[in-house]
């Protein structure tokens, strides 16, 4: 990972290219993906798209529709 | 909008899939588009407003580092709600005129279409996420009013976004 001793994960603004500063992101997410929901699910494209659209309707309440 | 086929499909559902650009305005595409069938609006996006909002965001995230635990988990979910909210990228249009009163929570999404989407987008986000981690959903449905009144909070202060749990009585499983 492209990182600066200075900060656990990622890089520090201003250090590197974008494409490294997206990939220090990536690795930072992709480590909680591990640490802290231990690569629960990983669902396909669709099965994501229909939870997420699950948690949308369950934040706004039943629908008086 | 983005195409919908993402380019990293071992990624997409993890929150590492939100680093590619073309993933983040899926998500984003897929939570207003939720929002607007739901109450029969029409979306309209500023697409430039929105890559902004992505490149501000993973600015923001690299700058602010953490300890990839729960903690940081939080912050770049409030980070990503303050860095959609600064920006003008979507507007609701209803689709047909209501037979009485407007719905409440239409009102809201006129009134803050950015905010607001900003909100739920990284609370289904948090939620997604969580009820993965837990299998119990941590939302309790949002009032109208609890709505409005964390994106008006947005609206004058998007660094508040880092409260989003409270903004939203969203629980937590950590302590």
């Amino acid at each position: 990972m492209a990182s600066n001793e200075n900060r656990p994960g990622g890089l520090p603004a201003g250090t590197g290219s974008a494409d490294d500063i997206i990939r220090a992101v990536r690795d930072d997410l992709a480590a909680m993906d591990e640490r802290v929901f231990g690569n629960h699910g990983a669902p396909s494209f669709d099965q994501h798209l229909a939870e997420l659209r699950r948690a949308v309707n369950g934040l706004l309440g039943p629908s008086r529709g | 909008m983005a195409d919908p086929a993402p380019r990293t499909d071992g990624l997409f559902g993890r929150l590492a899939g939100l680093a590619e650009q073309v993933e983040f305005e899926v998500h984003y595409d897929a939570v207003a588009t939720s929002l607007a069938d739901r109450f029969t609006l029409q979306t309209h996006y500023n697409i430039a407003e929105m890559q902004d909002a992505y490149a501000v965001w993973i600015a923001k995230c690299a700058s602010a580092g953490g300890e990839r635990d729960y903690r940081h988990f939080i912050r770049v979910i409030g980070l990503l709600i303050e860095s959609l909210a600064r920006h003008r990228i979507v507007t609701y249009t209803p689709m047909i005129r209501p037979a009485g009163p407007m719905d409440p929570y239409v009102e809201v999404l006129l009134k803050f279409p950015d905010e607001a989407t900003a909100l739920v987008a990284g609370a289904a986000l948090y939620v997604v996420a969580v009820e993965r981690l837990t299998a119990r959903d941590p939302s309790v449905a949002l009032s109208p009013l609890i709505l409005e009144n964390a994106a008006g909070i947005l609206r004058r202060r998007p660094d508040a976004a880092i409260r989003f749990r409270e903004l939203l009585q969203l629980a937590t499983p950590w302590s």
